[in-house]
């Protein structure tokens, strides 16, 4: 008769532990930065540079940082940074999906001479480092009188997000039987009905996916706003540094106050939209 | 050492040996979950050099079974037993089977020579390159022993598997799903083959299949499986001709095997639809007991004056020239039967058919449990 | 309703010859079917017909008009996909109402719509489905759903692509029968596509047989089964495949299998290369029960079964004839048991002449050993 195990259980062996433990020290290396700077932005001033877990939390950090005192420090209205970070960040996106959807349905049904690299090249601008293009582009910038603008940030921003949103929703078409809008032809729609109405439906859950990562990468975006803004056009990663001080004293509490609230509209968007990321919706009418 | 002539049931090498299921159960339980009681209690006595096919629809828990015998999967009660030794508790590499995957599970890295010695050659066999060679040279493949998988045809690649598993000369062979890959001429060919090489061996061999014809041709007994239990277990001529249930009638037989409702008469035909009558063998059969009437479409012929028969619309006749399938409706009845007629009989629609069938291929079923009415 | 014609139709994919100058024409009414093995071109065929695919040479004719340079959305003709194509996004209800509401294909009222739904849904059985999305559909379903789409409204030309292939064996049989019911009450001109001889059997007035990309043969069932052009065909209809045995014509007599087979040279036949091949179809050949003899006419071939492997109520013998196998399929009572020495007779008019060629090669059918009297042809 063969042994049985209870449900859930297993053989516990030496090399089982040390593998278990293991995965244990990984997680607690990756996380405890931001354990850390959870800690850090709950701490007072004469708190911030000590090492002791121990100590009485506080608010106040994030009321600094928005406050007129945290603009004092600084000389950047951290609220406004966010809001113009929002503004730039939409804008990007929107930019994005409006030229990139057409244009992933295009690129991943059509294949000619050249496709291939067209999309290779265009991927490739995410390979070179943006310090690369900054000089130029700064020069231009001025010449143009798009520096420290909104305009001149959602340009210089989609530049980052379209090849993003290319890439990922070509995958999404190229997965797409093109039988379906074959289908909508023959019964009769225009190749735009057919687009419009059966493809980009089915590609929805895509659709919001690279939607939210060009949104993620533009906000993290840390080069283009430092070199190609000023103050009226500065977003919240610049700012956020800004607390580390330029000349005076090094706020750590108030940076990583700032970091924190800076993090939370991706991160809000991402949770609201989960369920959108979870690929592959329907395809059930496809080939079984 | 003695040869035999090719009788299936008897071995033609002294390796093969018997295989025996012994109440056989598969529980698989998950926390927070409903338990799945996958196998229910299988006894199978499969002879030493026997081919039995495992026939059955799509989680019946045939391919359970496969890897539980493999061991694959652990049992969760019952016995398996290759001659007179239980393996039910070894681990897989110490249970002398040899399995062929039904995705054929061919490295991918290694050339057909380095996959069929990798076996041989991680139990530290001396001649595996000698072993190799003399069975590409009997499945005629020594041409494919320097390619790579990807280079192969699904043919091919079946044929490897298929020596990968033959290579340690195992006493027990399984075989999981083997041609499923195989277009309709390959699988006729890869078949044959199959069975002739499988009669030379010797092995018992177990081949698990969907496929009821596969398992007619194939096997020289047959075990048709369902939700978990063993339906009927015997030859092709007893399980086609002599079916235990209605399960295993409907499941074996294309075209698919006709029921129809009946009512047992006073003289002991059965009253199909409104003017229909058949007459069955079966014996134990009383005036007013309901049945499920099971008739094959090749075993209905047009009745002869006299003879009890079912009258019948033709709807539609399809000529397939080596025989003709005519689908017909009978008054009274809710759904339509299939009949098989031989070649260069041509119905047309609307014409009116009488049917009859032999006694002892009229069989009869309880409609409420499907158990056969003999 | 309408005729099509394909005229010296041509399409390469990269350097993948699809079809090469394909001609066909199709009749009004005619159910046609084009039959070949994956990769022969044919649904290429069937897209150039619906304006799918852009061909490279040659042009489609529908109801006598050209079809170069018309979108598909102004052809006229319903498709069903391989691939059912069904909108997931979209009910079933939906699904069969999409070709009614495209303003394209006709003007139909709410009530129209729901009439010709419900009539398209009760024929195939599928009225309880309407509510239910694709994905929640079995695969028979799905099948009935798209074949749906293409019955609900009007076409000039149903195209219908292997519309049975993803079904089972048994559900596939009983699908056929219900289309050629179909196909008997609709007689709307219609193109199928399929790899399974049987469907083109039962179901094609006409069958066109496709190899890669080249049309080898087109005539009526009775015609491809009985006069194959070539071993190809031969092949391509019939499972288990056509036996195919090399012979020599050597005074006045064609043997193969070293003598065990031995039959009269047909002298209405040119066999001056002194070889030829000869073919017989399993289900033509018959086993002798011992102490009969075989019918004035037919030829006996002597064998020992090698294996005898039951299919349903049919047997299949593997016979050795002079070290060839030939496989022959009779009644389960036929009586041989593997080992047993046993005679195969077949009628003359049933034995195919090939052309000798090269071994794996196909070549041309020359004809019957015997020629059929007028009176066994059957229409």
């Amino acid at each position: 008769m063969a042994k049985e195990l209870k449900p859930g259980q297993r053989r516990v062996t030496a090399g089982s532990v040390v593998a278990d433990l293991m995965i244990v020290a990984w997680f607690v290396f990756s996380l405890f930065p931001l354990l850390w700077m959870l800690l850090l932005a709950l701490k007072n001033d004469a708190d911030q540079t000590s090492t002791y877990f121990a100590f009485s939390p506080t608010f106040d950090n994030f009321v600094t940082v928005l406050s007129q005192r945290g603009q004092d420090l600084t000389s950047v209205d951290f609220g406004q940074a966010m809001w113009t970070s929002v503004l730039n960040c939409v804008g990007a996106v929107l930019v994005s999906l409006v030229v990139g959807v057409p244009a992933a349905y295009a690129a991943g049904r059509w294949k000619y001479r050249g496709s291939e690299n067209l999309m290779f090249q265009m991927l490739s601008f995410r390979f070179a480092p943006e310090l690369m293009v900054i000089v130029p582009l700064f020069v231009i910038y001025n010449t143009l009188g798009i520096f420290d603008t909104k305009v001149g940030m959602v340009w210089v921003l989609q530049l980052v997000t379209m090849p993003l949103v290319v890439w990922i929703l070509r995958s999404y078409f190229q997965d797409l039987s093109p039988e379906l809008e074959q289908a909508a032809l023959l019964d009769g729609y225009t190749r735009i009905r057919a687009f419009l109405t059966v493809a980009l439906p089915l590609v929805r859950p895509g659709i919001a996916a690279s939607a939210l990562l060009a949104f993620i990468f533009a906000w993290n975006n840390y080069v283009f706003p430092l070199i190609l803004t000023d103050s009226a056009a500065t977003t919240v990663t610049v700012a956020v540094t800004k607390f580390l001080g330029g000349g005076g004293q090094a706020y750590y509490n108030l940076t990583a106050a700032a970091a924190l609230l800076g993090a939370l509209p991706p991160l809000v968007l991402a949770l609201t939209i989960q369920r959108y990321l979870v690929r592959g919706l329907s395809f059930g009418a496809v080939k079984a | 050492m003695t040869t035999t002539p090719t009788s299936a049931t008897t071995p033609s090498t002294t390796t093969a040996k018997s295989l025996v299921l012994r109440d056989l159960h598969k529980n698989y339980v998950a926390r927070g979950r409903e338990s799945f009681h996958a196998v229910k209690g299988i006894d199978l006595d499969i002879r030493p050099g026997e081919l039995v096919a495992l026939l059955g629809p799509s989680g019946c828990g045939k391919t359970t079974t496969l890897r539980m015998i493999a061991g694959l999967e652990t049992v969760t009660s019952g016995d398996i037993r290759i001659g007179d030794r239980s393996i039910a508790d070894l681990p897989p590499g110490r249970r002398d089977i040899g399995v062929g995957f039904e995705s054929y599970a061919l490295y991918p890295p290694l050339n057909v020579r380095e996959n069929l010695a990798y076996g041989l050659k991680a139990r530290g066999a001396k001649d595996a390159d000698a072993r190799v060679r003399a069975m590409a040279e009997r499945l005629e493949m020594t041409e494919l022993l320097d390619l790579r998988p990807a280079a192969l045809s699904s043919g091919q690649k079946q044929r490897v598997a298929l020596a990968r598993a033959l290579i340690r000369n195992p006493p027990v062979l399984l075989l999981d799903e083997p041609l499923s890959h195989l277009d309709a001429a390959q699988r006729q060919r890869v078949r044959r083959e199959l069975k002739v090489l499988q009669r030379e061996f010797g092995y018992t061999t177990i081949v698990i299949t969907h496929d009821q014809l596969e398992a007619l041709s194939l096997a020289d007994r047959l075990a048709v499986m369902d939700a978990g239990v063993i339906q009927q277990f015997g030859t092709a001529d007893e399980i086609f001709d002599d079916p235990a249930n209605l399960f295993v009638a409907d499941f074996v037989g294309e075209p698919k095997i006709n029921l129809l409702e009946g009512v047992v008469d006073e003289d002991g035909t059965v009253r199909v639809g409104r003017d229909g009558r058949l007459r069955s063998a079966a014996r134990s059969i009383r005036p007013g007991q309901a049945v499920t009437v099971g008739l094959r479409p090749q075993d209905s012929h047009l009745a002869a004056d006299g003879e009890p028969s079912v009258p019948a619309e033709v709807v539609v006749f399809e000529d397939l020239l080596e025989f003709g399938l005519g689908t017909v409706r009978v008054e009274g009845l809710d759904s339509s039967l299939v009949v098989q007629t031989p070649a260069d009989v041509r119905w047309r629609r609307g014409d009116v058919v009488r049917l009859s069938a032999p006694p002892q291929r009229v069989h009869l079923f309880d409609p409420a449990t499907g158990a056969r009415v003999r | 309703m309408a005729t099509v014609e394909l005229t010296g139709l041509s399409k390469a994919y990269g350097d993948v010859q699809a079809i090469t100058g394909l001609d066909l024409a199709i009749g009004d009414g005619e159910f046609f079917v084009v039959l070949g093995p994956s990769g022969a071109g044919k649904t290429t065929t069937l897209k150039s017909v619906a304006g799918l695919v852009e061909v490279d040479d040659g042009d489609v004719v529908i109801a006598g008009r050209s079809m170069r340079g018309v979108e598909p959305y102004h052809r006229n003709v319903a498709m069903a996909f391989e691939s059912y194509a069904l909108y997931p996004q979209k009910t079933v209800f939906d699904n069969l109402a999409s070709p009614l509401r495209s303003g394209r294909t006709g003007r139909y009222s709410a009530a129209d719509q729901q009439q010709r739904i419900d009539a398209v849904t009760t024929t195939l059985g599928i009225n309880h489905l309407l509510r239910r999305f694709p994905r929640e559909l079995s695969n028979g379903q799905r099948q009935r759903v798209a074949l749906g789409r293409v019955l609900v409204r009007p076409a000039d030309v149903y195209l219908l692509d292997e519309p049975l292939s993803h079904l089972d064996a048994k559900l596939r049989a009983q699908m056929r029968a219900e289309l050629k019911q179909l196909g008997e009450m609709s007689r709307t001109t219609s193109l199928y596509v399929t790899h399974d001889y049987q469907e083109a059997l039962a179901l094609g007035d006409r069958i066109a047989v496709l190899r890669a990309g080249r049309l080898v043969q087109v005539g009526t069932p009775h015609e491809i089964w009985r006069t194959p052009v070539d071993s190809f065909v031969a092949k391509a209809l019939g499972q288990p495949e056509i036996n195919l045995l090399e012979a020599e014509v050597a005074d006045g007599r064609l043997r193969a299998a070293g003598g065990a087979v031995d039959l009269p040279a047909p002298r209405h036949l040119d066999l001056a290369g002194g070889r030829a091949r000869l073919g017989f179809r399993p289900r033509d050949l018959g086993l002798l029960r011992a102490g009969s003899t075989a019918p004035v006419g037919d030829v006996v071939l002597r064998g020992r079964v090698g294996l005898a492997e039951r299919l349903g109520r049919l047997m299949e013998f593997s016979v050795d004839v002079g070290g060839h196998d030939v496989i022959v399929v009779a009644d389960s009572d036929a009586g041989a048991r593997e080992g047993d020495v046993v005679d195969l007779h077949v009628p003359l008019t049933d034995v195919h002449v090939f052309a000798a060629g090269p071994a794996g090669e196909d070549t041309v059918r020359l004809g019957g050993a015997a020629v059929r009297e007028p009176a066994q042809e059957r229409s």
